[in-house]
């Protein structure tokens, strides 16, 4: 059996001081740009990505929006 | 038309005291006449004396007649006399170019000059100076020479130019050329160029050419931008017609044989552009030119549209775009509207064309999601049959729309404050510019979107 090479527990005289081994959290779990640990305890970047989208009857104008932003235009 | 003017002598003129002349005046005439004056040579010897037939009227033919032909003649004979060939003379000089006639003979014979070669102004120019001569020599010193003269003339076949004033007024703020008044010499084309034909009076102040010349257009004339319209005169008719000369008369018949539809093809939609509902397809505009004859020769097609796309992007989804035909086949190559204001574009290639082809012809104007305008069309044929060349412009289209269905374009919808609204366009922000994206590609899996909120959304 292969050893985990992340600590994902601590315990101290028979204290846990810390356990990460029941947490159930992914990356499709966290915003992509955070970090989070997995249950193993390994330190991973989230990988969810939020994409902005606006609705307008007209186009847009260069001074609205982000970059990656959408724009729809309705009839 | 040419005019036959037949110029009669008015005096003469002896070159010796020993010729004497009775009834002068029966020698005034052409050589119809059957009386004659007759010249006594009363001498006693075989000089040779001369009768100078003179005094011919070119004033009657106009000062700016054409002159296609000149020829002389004389009616005479003679008795007793020993005569030789006959010449044109300036006074007492030969004019060779005015050729001659054989000596005359003792029976009243019209002779006819030979080898006249003269320039109508030429001859002119001698005046009263320019005559007949005959020579009244008697043949032996006992016998009295005579000669009849019956008649003399010069016959000049000309033509006069007929000019007509035509007023083209323009009530239009279209480019129109020319407008004003211009002489238009009577058998040639005249032609005005103008970006539409709706509002353009065109006026021949030497007859009345309303009727007809609307008669011409269909009845109807209709706007037909950056077109190129051509009048012409019926010199045998003396009315004026579209293209009535020779070239041009062929051209009236076949445009009074036509349909006098107007030269729009008109949108289908009240948004004043054709915009297929989620798909790309197509309108085939069809021309009628089954009034030319199938062994006529193609020497020219020229094709243009008026028009625009409805966006600025050309790609697959923003389609509009044009292409003549010939039934099914496709002629020339496929061209783009590249401009989304209404223009006037001259399709580039329109390939070639026999006139069996040409019964069939048609502009395919293709059309993807976004749309474009297809205002007008006009085709310009020039052909050839049995050596007369015709021009045909301004064909109206029949407005026979076959429209096919092409493949399936993606609709995407958004619900906003509870009902389902179809977006018309996309964009995305890249590098701090809005790039329209096809509908397709606007949102992807693995990604969660949220609706935001600006000024004006």
């Amino acid at each position: 059996m292969a050893s985990n090479p992340y600590v994902n527990k601590v315990v101290k005289e028979g204290t846990t001081l810390i356990d990460l081994s029941q947490d159930t959290a992914t990356a499709s779990d966290v915003l992509s740009g955070k970090y989070f640990h997995l249950a193993t305890g390994e330190r991973v970047q989230g990988g969810v990505v939020i994409v902005t989208y606006y609705t307008s009857s007209s186009s847009p104008s260069s001074s609205q929006g982000s970059n990656g932003d959408i724009w729809l235009v309705t009839s | 038309m040419a005019t036959t003017a037949r110029l009669i002598p008015s005096t003469y003129y002896v070159s010796s005291s020993n010729l004497s002349v009775s009834n002068p005046s029966s020698m005034y005439a052409n050589t119809d006449s059957t009386t004659y004056a007759t010249v006594t040579n009363n001498g006693t010897s075989t000089s040779s004396y001369y009768l100078y037939i003179r005094g011919f009227d070119f004033d009657t033919v106009p000062d700016d007649a054409v002159v296609s032909k000149i020829e002389i003649k004389l009616k005479a004979y003679h008795s007793g006399g020993n005569t030789s060939t006959i010449y044109g003379y300036n006074g007492t000089s030969q004019v060779s170019a005015a050729g001659s006639t054989t000596a005359l003979t003792t029976t009243a014979t019209v002779k006819t000059f030979t080898n006249t070669t003269i320039a109508w102004d030429t001859l002119k120019g001698y005046g009263s100076n320019f005559g007949l001569r005959i020579n009244c020599r008697r043949s032996n010193r006992n016998t009295t020479a005579y000669v009849y003269v019956y008649g003399a003339e010069i016959e000049v076949t000309y033509t006069v130019p007929v000019y007509h004033d035509v007023t083209v007024t323009n009530n239009t703020t279209a480019t129109v050329s020319p407008t004003g008044t211009t002489s238009i010499l009577e058998g040639e084309d005249f032609v005005v160029s103008t970006d539409t034909l709706s509002g353009i009076t065109v006026t021949d102040n030497s007859v009345d050419v309303t009727s007809q010349f609307t008669q011409a257009q269909g009845g109807t004339i209709s706007a037909v931008p950056s077109s190129t319209f051509t009048t012409g005169f019926s010199s045998t008719s003396g009315n004026f017609y579209q293209n009535s000369s020779t070239t041009s008369s062929a051209w009236l018949q076949y445009a009074i044989g036509h349909s006098a539809e107007s030269p729009y093809s008109t949108s289908n939609t009240s948004n004043t552009y054709v915009k297929p509902e989620g798909s790309t397809g197509w309108i085939n505009y069809h021309f009628d030119f089954s009034d030319i004859p199938l062994s006529a020769t193609i020497n020219s097609v020229s094709v243009k549209v008026y028009g625009a796309r409805e966006d600025a992007t050309v790609d697959s989804t923003h389609v509009a775009r044009f292409q003549c035909y010939s039934g099914n086949t496709a002629k020339g190559t496929i061209q783009n509207f590249t401009s989304t204001s209404n223009g006037s574009v001259t399709v580039s290639d329109v390939g070639t064309w026999t006139a069996s082809e040409l019964h069939d012809a048609q502009l395919r104007f293709e059309l993807g999601y976004y749309g474009g305008r297809m205002l007008g069309i006009t085709w310009t044929v020039t052909y050839t049959v049995s050596g007369y060349i015709y021009t045909v412009s301004n064909v109206a289209a029949d407005h026979t729309i076959v429209f096919s269905s092409g493949s399936a374009q993606p609709e995407l919808y958004v619900k906003l404050n509870g009902t389902w609204v179809r977006v018309q366009k996309a964009y995305k922000k890249s590098n701090g510019t809005w790039t329209q994206v096809a509908l397709n590609q606007c949102f992807q899996s693995g990604v969660n979107y949220v609706h935001g909120t600006l000024n004006g959304t």
